[in-house]
């Protein structure tokens, strides 16, 4: 706590030891999540040489079938984050300025608009390939 | 995939034409008509600057065209006038299409790419027109830039932005009715009976979004390109 000697971060107040234990344990975190999604390419690119001649049709429509499921999820992911960070800071203002909230509105929706629009340029692919599979 | 079952199949001279431009020319009489009865309600009316106490065809016209109208006082400034007719026809096309998607046996002519890149390119057709309308040739120095010394690589970069909005537009329109129609029609054979009106309630929510998305972002390109036709 406040009295105890030990740094604050002048940003949140959150001590900084605790600061700084946990971002090392994000950037472990995140090394793992790499190296497992690397070793899974490997491993299907691996299933796709090794069934060359009987399953070749089979599995490329499995990827294909796995292209477009991960293609729409990571871009709903995106488009969530990005939605999430206007509609936060947006809330911020009107919390901060009542006043504010019809001033707000309009850019806000545009913003909001622009940002879904990239997931849904992700969903049309997404429906391209489902129709291929 | 095919639509199962539309009302259009059903009319003799209409089952002849492709489906989006059969439900495209529906949407457009039912324009005609609500217009029309909306008009004769007003003149009608006691007092024209007195709304009607109660839902009516004038009240719901005059909703839109308040809507309409503020959306580009706000954004496009005094001249607002002069730009109303084509986006408030863009506002009301399109939310009349969006809408009549979420009537069971009639499929949004909205979620064709023809229809949706259609209304894209008369946007994109429209702010240029008007751009040079205002500015004449000096509308060409926008894609210059800031410094001229930057011109190489504005003018590559402006021109693909600029190439990109009608596309844009129209995808998006595209891409949100086509997955909300699709949403609707899952769900409704998957769970028949309750669950499918909190998707309906969705759909219509987003169809009033896209229509007022697709012509704030039409009436933000203009005001772009007519900034500087006003003189204070």
């Amino acid at each position: 706590m406040k009295g105890r000697g030990v740094e604050e971060d002048k940003r949140s107040g959150v001590p900084k030891i605790l600061r700084q234990e946990e971002s090392t344990k994000g950037v472990r975190m995140k090394k793992f999540g790499l190296v497992g999604a690397f070793m899974f390419v490997l491993l299907l690119a691996a299933t796709g040489s090794a069934f060359a001649q009987d399953g070749s049709d089979g599995n490329a429509r499995g990827l294909i079938g796995l292209g477009a499921g991960l293609g729409i999820g990571i871009a709903a992911a995106g488009a969530g984050i990005g939605q999430g960070k206007t509609v936060a800071s947006a809330m911020e203002s009107i919390g901060r300025n009542p006043n504010s909230a019809d001033r707000l509105f309009q850019p806000m929706i545009i913003g909001l608009a622009l940002i879904e629009s990239l997931a849904i340029y992700a969903l049309l692919i997404t429906f391209l390939l489902q129709g291929k599979i | 995939m095919e639509h199962p079952f539309t009302w259009v199949s059903t009319i003799p001279g209409l089952n002849a034409l492709p489906g989006h431009v059969a439900t495209s020319l529906i949407v457009a009489f039912i324009i005609v008509v609500f217009t029309l009865l909306a008009r004769r309600q007003l003149s009608a009316a006691a007092d024209p600057a007195i709304p009607d106490s109660s839902l009516s065809l004038r009240n719901i016209a005059e909703l839109l065209v308040e809507g309409v109208s503020s959306m580009a006082e706000g954004t496009i400034g005094h001249h607002w006038r002069k730009y109303i007719n084509l986006y408030g026809s863009f506002f009301v096309f399109i939310l009349f299409a969006n809408l009549i998607g979420l009537v069971p046996g009639f499929a949004p002519p909205t979620a064709n790419f023809n229809v949706t890149f259609a209304l894209g390119l008369i946007s994109f057709i429209a702010y240029n027109f008007f751009a040079f309308k205002e500015q004449g040739l000096a509308y060409l120095k926008h894609f210059v830039g800031p410094l001229l010394i930057l011109a190489p690589l504005m003018i590559p970069l402006e021109i693909i932005s600029n190439a990109v909005r009608p596309l844009s537009l129209g995808l998006r329109l595209l891409g949100n009715m086509t997955g909300d129609h699709l949403t609707i029609e899952i769900f409704t054979s998957l769970t028949k009976l309750v669950i499918p009106v909190i998707f309906y309630l969705l759909g219509a929510f987003v169809c009033f979004l896209q229509a007022f998305v697709f012509t704030l972002l039409s009436m933000v390109y203009v005001a772009n390109v007519i900034g500087h036709g006003d003189h204070h």
